[in-house]
């Protein structure tokens, strides 16, 4: 199957999954979000430039059950996308848990990324009390489900480039 | 040599994709093209529907089995207190019913509206909400059955929330302790304020009730229903657990916990109720 066909596969897959399964699995009242892993494996995957991409789509599709005002996740997940991307290149050895740990890392700041855009475009209750214990409790959850994720967000992605470096 | 440097291309794209998804926020905030997103959310929302159908008879077992183990303790504690509960509710009942025959008579004289003749549409929790930022729930009836953005929702007890989205088969309810709830209410004295919530597992606060009106802890506040309200009158919203007046305030601070048990919801009724 062509990455093409692959990606929009995965991420509806993600949306069901999400929509169906992980909004039930609650602490405290938050749940995991499985498309904000997209765009951090997207970027750990394939660089900045697919990771800025794959996080807009995401973003749109999160967009569309949310009553927040529609673009705010493709706005924060792009950039989450394009930072994982950089982060990326920074990596000089390679190992299992590093994408675990970004994952974690990155769905954290996504987490109050969204909460910090929000409050700029007039959703002033995203920033609350209660709002470092979703970061850190997405954060825990997104990091075991990175290691099914982002073997699968680099499968969909195809033959990732090896970052976006040209030579002169 | 091989010199190598880091393209400007991927900044472009990460630059034409924040600008898109500013437009697309300023566009929805603005009202401009909000029906054509409100469409794709409720016909993406609606050919989810049967997957979450599937989903909820697979999963919903699992759910049980582990919230049985894990709150078996409490559980037990919760049969007792509801079981003396009912013991207390029946006998009250019969004296409601009493005072609601009054109460009708005394609304029809005066031509106002009553919460039980509003015509109303049962709905089925299905999933509580997409966001780690809403408080809401989706129930399992849309337009097809009458429901319309804005409307209130009432469980037995009490108030839920409002509707705020809606598709063909499918609404999203904002539950009353989001941030974004506001609810006039009046006091057991007579006097009115607004509800509002407060967030996750926080009491709503209720503005504007002044520094001498009498409230006490365990008074039970309802909708006020006035003039062109979003709720008809009368519907119960929660029980006051706390009312401080300080000094030189203009206004007391006064809280509430919800009536209902916004946590354990399965069923809830939409009132089809048109403010007015």
């Amino acid at each position: 199957m062509r990455p093409q066909f692959r990606i929009p596969l995965l991420l509806v897959v993600f949306v069901v999954v999400q929509a169906t399964f992980f909004r039930r699995v609650r602490v405290e009242g938050i749940h995991p979000d499985l498309l904000l892993v997209v765009p951090v494996a997207a970027g750990l995957a394939a660089g900045r430039e697919r990771g800025a991409t794959l996080g807009f789509a995401a973003g749109l599709l999160a967009d569309l059950f949310l009553l927040a005002p529609f673009g705010l996740s493709a706005l924060v997940y792009s950039a989450l996308g394009f930072a994982a991307g950089a982060l990326r290149s920074g990596i000089l050895r390679s190992s299992r848990w590093i994408p675990v740990v970004i994952v974690a890392g990155g769905s954290g700041l996504g987490v109050l990324g969204y909460a910090v855009v929000g409050a700029m475009v007039g959703q002033s209750h995203m920033i609350d009390s209660r709002l470092a214990l979703v970061a850190l409790v997405v954060g825990a959850f997104n990091a075991p489900l990175s290691l099914a994720a982002v073997p699968l967000v680099s499968w969909a992605l195809g033959d990732a480039p090896r970052g976006s470096y040209v030579r002169r | 040599m091989a010199i190598y440097r880091r393209s400007s291309r991927p900044r472009f794209t990460l630059l034409v994709l924040v600008l898109a998804s500013i437009t697309l926020v300023t566009l929805d905030y603005r009202g401009t093209g909000a029906s054509t997103v409100e469409t794709i959310k409720g016909a993406t929302r609606d050919v989810l529907a049967p997957a979450q159908d599937v989903s909820d008879r697979v999963f919903a077992p699992f759910g049980h089995i582990v919230g049985g183990i894990v709150h078996y303790g409490d559980l037990q504690e919760e049969n007792e207190r509801l079981r003396q509960e009912i013991a207390t509710s029946r006998g009250q009942l019969n004296q409601a019913q009493a005072v609601e025959r009054e109460r009708q008579a005394l609304l029809a004289i005066n031509s106002l509206g009553s919460v039980q003749n509003v015509p109303r549409v049962h709905a089925r929790v299905v999933s509580t909400s997409a966001s780690n930022f809403e408080l809401a729930l989706e129930i399992d009836k849309g337009a097809e059955a009458g429901v319309v953005d804005g409307m209130p929702v009432v469980s037995g007890e009490g108030l839920v929330g409002r509707v705020s989205a809606v598709s063909q088969r499918r609404s999203t309810v904002v539950l009353l302790t989001d941030k974004t709830f506001g609810v006039g209410v009046v006091l057991p004295s007579g006097d009115t304020g607004v509800a509002n919530g407060a967030g996750f597992h926080a009491d709503l606060t209720v503005d504007h009730v002044e520094p001498d009106t009498a409230v006490a802890v365990g008074d039970r506040v309802v909708t006020s229903g006035l003039q062109r309200s979003l709720y008809p009158r009368g519907i119960p919203v929660g029980r006051v657990t706390a009312a401080t007046a300080r000094a030189g305030e203009l206004q007391q601070s006064v809280a509430i916990t919800p009536v209902v048990d916004l946590e354990r919801l399965s069923f809830v009724t939409v009132l089809q109720w048109i403010p007015g």
